[in-house]
């Protein structure tokens, strides 16, 4: 365990006492990410900041306490996703992002070959096999994959039916191994352009 | 969490293997495509040294404010019922926020209003009692009464804006609002909070009928001439001087007319005077307000 993962551990134990000073800080290291992260969920700055706050007074409310095993990070990112479909629901379907707008608006964006190992989805072959899902399919597995989530609390982030969810899941999975499977065998890892669309 | 691919989606974190600044900051700015984000997502899930690297790529006034809010919110606890009524009724969640961080609508300082009020009620119903023979002619029994009841007005709206009893002091400066919408309505609650005791009490002093309501323009005097008095000088000057606009008279009255004639109706025509013009120099100067609150 790194250091940074211990530090993160004592700002939550001391945040579940009562330590003001320690909430400010797991505030600090965290709000970052988990805005942007939210963002990409919820058109509405205002829903994503309450989200984020609620997230932080459930852990010093102790309303969600660490039970060790997995990382901090996606420990708070369990709790601020849920508390975004809280908020989502409070606030009416407005603003969710649709499919179609939430599509990157571009891939202008040059990523250098050195970074594209390292993220580690293109020489999994995973990235095309991803790329070439339907936006829908692929909403409907970054829901339950990416962000954990179950299927109802899936269904409620994108604002479809439950068995929606389960049938696009079940569909972009298999539709996922036919690609994984397409790509097997002498296919080099560099062979495809980050970021087609 | 389950997931098909666990090797292609976990191996991002190798040894040193870090995102890029401007992947980071694409990504941020939602001009990396699906895939990538997916990706960046999988990474920052685990990798902490990413993750704080993220922050920079947020508005740093946004996250400031969002601590504020944050920072009050759980200073003051968990809602009460009438927090949620309020919030049922459709007042926005962060001026709830704002105002249950207020400290004259906290629990400690609402019950030192009403320890203070019982004590000076109780002296002059006492002293009326004693001394008079409960025939009341000049009413001197509830100088003590009158002096105080304005001046807990003003306790409450200092407490709500000097920075040394307010943990959200800086809320002033990251309000999500204007701060003068801010200021006043921290400076309202505060208002309301002592003078509904105020006017309670009223009732229960040996004294005429309408003292009540009699003891309701003073106190909104005082709050006028506080407001106004912050836009020119500090805030504990203007609480010295909005506090001997008060005291002084009452005091002066006392000794030499009947104690109850600095209530009484052509005073009244004087407070209210007073009460307006205070309101329009605040109003005028209104974009001093939080130089003079947070100085
Ligand atoms: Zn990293």
């Amino acid at each position: 365990m790194s250091s940074d993962a211990s530090h993160d551990l004592e700002l939550l134990r001391a945040v579940a006492a009562g330590d003001e000073e320690a909430l400010g800080r797991l505030y600090d290291r965290h709000a970052g990410w988990l805005t942007v992260r939210l963002s990409r969920r919820c058109s509405s700055p205002e829903v994503v900041d309450q989200a984020v706050q609620d997230t932080f007074l459930a852990l010093w409310r102790g309303a969600e306490t660490y039970r060790g095993g997995g990382d901090v990070g996606a420990f708070i990112w369990g709790i601020g996703i849920r508390r975004l479909i809280d908020a989502l629901r409070r606030e009416g379907p407005s603003m969710r992002w649709s499919w179609s707008t939430r599509r990157s608006k571009s891939s202008e964006v040059v990523v250098s070959a050195e970074d594209q190992v390292l993220v580690g989805v293109e020489h999994g072959r995973l990235a095309p096999a991803l790329a070439s899902l339907s936006p829908e399919l692929r909403a409907a597995l970054e829901a339950t994959v990416l962000d954990g989530l179950t299927t109802a609390e899936a269904a409620r982030l994108l604002g479809v039916a439950e068995g929606t969810v389960k049938s696009r899941c079940h569909r972009a999975r298999q539709a996922l191994r036919a690609a994984l499977a397409d790509a097997q065998g002498p296919t080099l890892p560099n062979e495809h352009t980050w970021g087609t669309t | 969490m389950t997931t098909p691919f666990p090797d292609q989606v976990a191996s991002a974190d190798g040894p040193g293997g870090h995102l890029g600044g401007e992947v980071l900051a694409a990504y941020a700015t939602n001009r990396l495509d699906e895939v990538a984000a997916w990706s960046v997502e999988a990474h920052v899930t685990t990798c902490s040294a990413c993750r704080v690297a993220l922050r920079a790529f947020v508005d740093r006034d946004r996250l400031a404010r969002n601590r504020s809010v944050l920072l009050a919110a759980a200073a003051v606890g968990e809602p009460g019922p009438a927090r949620r009524l309020l919030s049922r009724v459709g007042v926005p969640e962060h001026l709830l926020g704002l105002l249950a961080a207020t400290p004259s609508l906290r629990r400690s300082w609402l019950l030192s209003v009403l320890g203070v009020l019982a004590v000076v009620a109780g002296e002059s119903v006492l002293a009326n009692h004693l001394w008079n023979r409960g025939s009341g002619s000049t009413w001197g029994v509830l100088v003590p009464f009158l002096l105080v009841g304005p001046l807990l007005v003003l306790g409450g709206v200092a407490l709500a804006f000097l920075p040394l009893f307010d943990p959200s002091h800086q809320l002033a400066a990251a309000a999500p609002f204007p701060g003068v919408n801010l200021l006043l309505a921290r400076a309202v609650s505060a208002l309301l909070a002592a003078l509904l005791p105020v006017a309670v009490a009223a009732f229960f002093v040996p004294g005429p009928g309408w003292l009540p309501a009699a003891m309701l323009l003073p106190c909104l005097a005082v709050w006028c001439v506080a407001l106004a008095a912050v836009t020119v000088v500090g805030a504990t000057a203007a609480a010295v001087v909005s506090a001997a606009t008060w005291v002084l008279p009452v005091i002066v009255v006392a000794a030499s007319h009947p104690a109850l004639a600095v209530v009484r109706w052509h005073a009244q025509v004087a407070w209210a005077a007073l009460a307006a013009a205070a309101a329009v120099v605040a109003f005028v100067r209104r974009d001093r307000f939080e130089m003079g609150w947070t100085r």
